[in-house]
């Protein structure tokens, strides 16, 4: 038996433990504030990882206005959609390469399987971190940002500040910095606190070696970044250092995804067998691909971040624009409700008999 | 104030769901059901057992994702802007052709021979048949065959490319050859159909049925009723008149449940109006009686015998529906076919005709005749 969301409520209890033992807040008055921290349904069982000091004050002083609300809902609806329309979407797709036959697999199938798994990776934990943030919103909360356009970064390094924020924060400040932080004394020491993190937030993610091998391979490529890869990447600039980074988080998530080492090295030998063949593609995917695409790195043009901001970073609409919203996030709702309800209707016209 | 009552409006949308559900008659949102045959989950019992191993939250999920209000119009939606978008169809074994012509794949593979039980197969059916003829006509009850068109047969030109390949031997070529051969009388409606298909006046097939369309049903019962009061002059079959034809651009019965099972949210048009022949059967005659006549049918019976022929023309007759389901006119409900009745139930009648398509002649009879042959044969050894 699995305990949902274990991870989560385990660190984000934890925060609450080391928070006031390091007098960084004091306790809560009542064990009910206390519940309500620990039990937040929004975020309980998944991201953000919601530490005690961000939400101390607000357990009991919220300023719950009309226009949180309705940011709120509309962030929801936002998250719900990143979710259902397009991560299940890109997850039908990575699933059939995937969970298919490995040894069979071809170059084609096997690039086209990692991008969509990075898609769906991204847009499932996104989206859900999303509609618990405007869940949060609705009932007067105001938790942290948890990724911020993380498939533009140049190097690894930024993909860690834009990739789930608030576990990177939580490894900065519970065990990079009492390892030592950046304050040890030898390169050699700070490269293995640094590789020990990422090993741990590896095993974080699950109890399997994949992962592990994960977090290490993230942990190399952040002590490259020190010795050399920032610069080298800069002076490739901005389009060659996205495309890099992405790749290098590309190759990453094989690793995630496959729990066997020996499915992993039939992934790679795959990709790497340089063959065009015929793509076994999802009718819908192309489409949403495109759209995923298009969201996961319109933010590195000038025009993106003003509609990010538009999005994500206002903090009151006038009333056209909160009708606008409002119907975009019906028609965003409506849509994604069709879609969990209906996904697995596929009736018979006639019974067979 | 506007922007509190956008936040209420947006709680209320969120309830609809649930209202819907509970107040599912009320004419406002009253919604036309989905078509086709599915599965409806019911509501898990909790006990602490499956609500331990996780199947109670897995299946309470299902439920309430499957059960939820307003969901016709929701699975319409999805499955318009599938289809709409990337001409992906959410009905089981659907599939769209050139034309704007729907299929099923059966009757595809039924076309290249995909589905082809071999000639050994066929010719034991068509020997066990031959014998319960001659076993049935001793008891002067005669017993016939109409091999019922397949849309694929009649118009392959319009099956999708991926779906084309190289044609096999077919069940269809290996019955007419072997009923051929052993003098055995049937209706090859299919021949018929392809020889018709450039001279028919109207279409035989819709673009959005799976069966023959209402027209072509019309012909083929008029054509089947000469066949049998030619095949049985002793009883009388009333005859099919037609009294006008309706050219209607707005497809009616079941010339499009293919489109129909699809549950989109926007009917279709039809590239053509089809022809709907308003009909009735002629008057009975005093001096000859009907004969009560069983029909063994797959679903292209469906149509005859809604429009009334088991009921005003066959006396009455039964109608076993993939030989599973036992179908009369004066009877309110479908009762199981049993085994042990069978014989009696046969014996009842003053003819039986066997009516299967292509599609389902790797199973032609679906199990009938060789019940009937083990009922004749074995049993008595």
């Amino acid at each position: 038996m699995h305990y949902i969301g274990i991870s989560f409520f385990i660190f984000q209890a934890l925060t609450y433990s080391i928070d006031v033992y390091r007098k960084i807040h004091a306790p809560v008055k009542s064990v009910f504030d206390y519940l309500v921290f620990v039990t937040s349904f929004p975020q309980m069982v998944a991201e953000p990882i919601v530490r005690f000091t961000a939400v101390a004050d607000q357990l009991t002083q919220r300023e719950e206005t009309i226009d949180e609300k309705l940011l709120g809902v509309y962030r929801f609806c936002i998250g719900l959609a990143k979710k259902v329309l397009i991560a299940n979407v890109m997850a039908a797709q990575a699933d059939a390469i995937f969970d298919g036959d490995l040894p069979n697999l071809n170059a084609t199938n096997a690039w086209l399987g990692m991008l969509a798994y990075t898609f769906q990776i991204y847009f499932d934990f996104s989206g859900y971190s999303d509609m618990a943030i405007g869940l949060a919103q609705i009932i007067g909360f105001r938790f942290p940002e948890n990724f911020n356009a993380p498939y533009i970064s140049k190097n690894i390094s930024e993909f860690w500040r834009r990739w789930h924020i608030t576990l990177g924060d939580f490894m900065r400040d519970y065990l990079y910095i009492p390892l030592g932080g950046n304050r040890v004394k030898s390169k050699s020491r700070l490269y293995f606190n640094l590789w020990i993190v990422f090993l741990l937030s590896g095993l974080w993610h699950g109890a399997s070696w994949n992962f592990v091998i994960w977090g290490a391979y993230h942990g190399l490529f952040l002590i490259l970044d020190r010795i050399f890869l920032v610069k080298l990447l800069n002076r490739l600039g901005t389009f060659f250092s996205i495309l890099i980074t992405f790749l290098i988080v590309m190759f990453g998530w094989v690793v995630f995804r496959l729990e066997k080492w020996h499915d992993i090295l039939l992934y790679f030998r795959a990709l790497f067998r340089f063959q065009t063949e015929k793509m076994e593609l999802q009718p819908d995917f192309i489409f949403i691909a495109c759209l995923a695409s298009f969201f996961a790195f319109f933010t590195a043009f000038p025009t993106g971040k003003k509609v990010q901001h538009f999005f994500y970073e206002k903090t009151t609409y006038s009333i056209p624009q909160n009708i606008a919203l409002f119907l975009l996030s019906v028609i965003l709702l409506i849509f994604s409700i069709s879609f969990i309800t209906s996904s697995g209707f596929n009736p018979f016209i006639y019974f067979r008999f | 104030m506007i922007k509190s009552a956008i936040f209420i409006l947006f709680i209320l949308l969120l309830f609809l769901p649930t209202l819907q559900k509970k107040f599912p008659n009320w004419k406002k949102w009253k919604t036309e059901p989905l078509v086709g045959i599915y599965h409806q989950p019911l509501s898990p019992i909790f006990n602490w057992k499956t609500w331990l191993n996780g199947s109670y939250q897995t299946e309470k999920e299902k439920y309430i994702e499957e059960t939820i209000g307003l969901r016709e119009p929701l699975v319409r939606i999805y499955n318009e802007y599938y289809f709409r978008f990337f001409t992906k169809i959410n009905a089981r074994d659907v599939i769209l052709g050139k034309n704007d012509y729907l299929f099923e794949k059966n009757y595809i593979r039924a076309y290249y021979g995909d589905d082809f039980i071999g000639e050994d197969s066929i010719n034991t059916i068509v020997r066990k048949y031959k014998a319960i003829e001659d076993t049935l006509l001793k008891m002067d009850i005669p017993i016939f065959v109409l091999l019922a068109p397949g849309k694929a047969t009649y118009m392959p030109e319009n099956i999708p490319d991926s779906y084309r390949h190289e044609r096999k031997q077919t069940n269809y070529e290996t019955y007419v050859k072997a009923f051929q051969e052993s003098h055995i009388k049937f209706l090859d409606v299919q021949q018929w159909f392809l020889e018709m298909r450039s001279t028919s006046k109207y279409s035989l097939y819709s673009q959005r049925g799976i069966h023959w369309s209402y027209y072509g049903e019309i012909l083929v019962t008029d054509s089947l009723l000469r066949f049998l009061q030619a095949e049985i002059p002793t009883y009388n079959i009333r005859k099919l008149e037609i009294d006008t034809l309706i050219l209607d651009g707005q497809v009616r019965e079941r010339d499009n449940d293919l489109e129909m099972g699809m549950n989109l949210l926007v009917r279709r048009k039809n590239i053509e109006p089809l022809a709907y022949p308003q009909f009735h059967f002629s008057d009975e005659q005093q001096t000859k009686p009907s004969p009560r006549i069983l029909v063994v049918a797959d679903s292209y019976y469906w149509g005859m015998y809604n429009f009334g022929l088991s009921r005003d023309v066959f006396n009455d007759g039964e109608f076993w529906y993939y030989n599973e389901q036992i179908y009369q006119a004066s009877v309110p409900d479908f009762l199981p076919l049993k085994e042990e009745n069978a014989k009696d139930r046969v014996e009842k009648h003053q003819g039986i005709l066997i009516v299967y398509t292509d599609a389902n002649l790797y199973r032609l009879g679906f199990g009938f005749i060789e019940q009937m042959y083990d009922i004749y044969f074995m049993n008595q050894k």
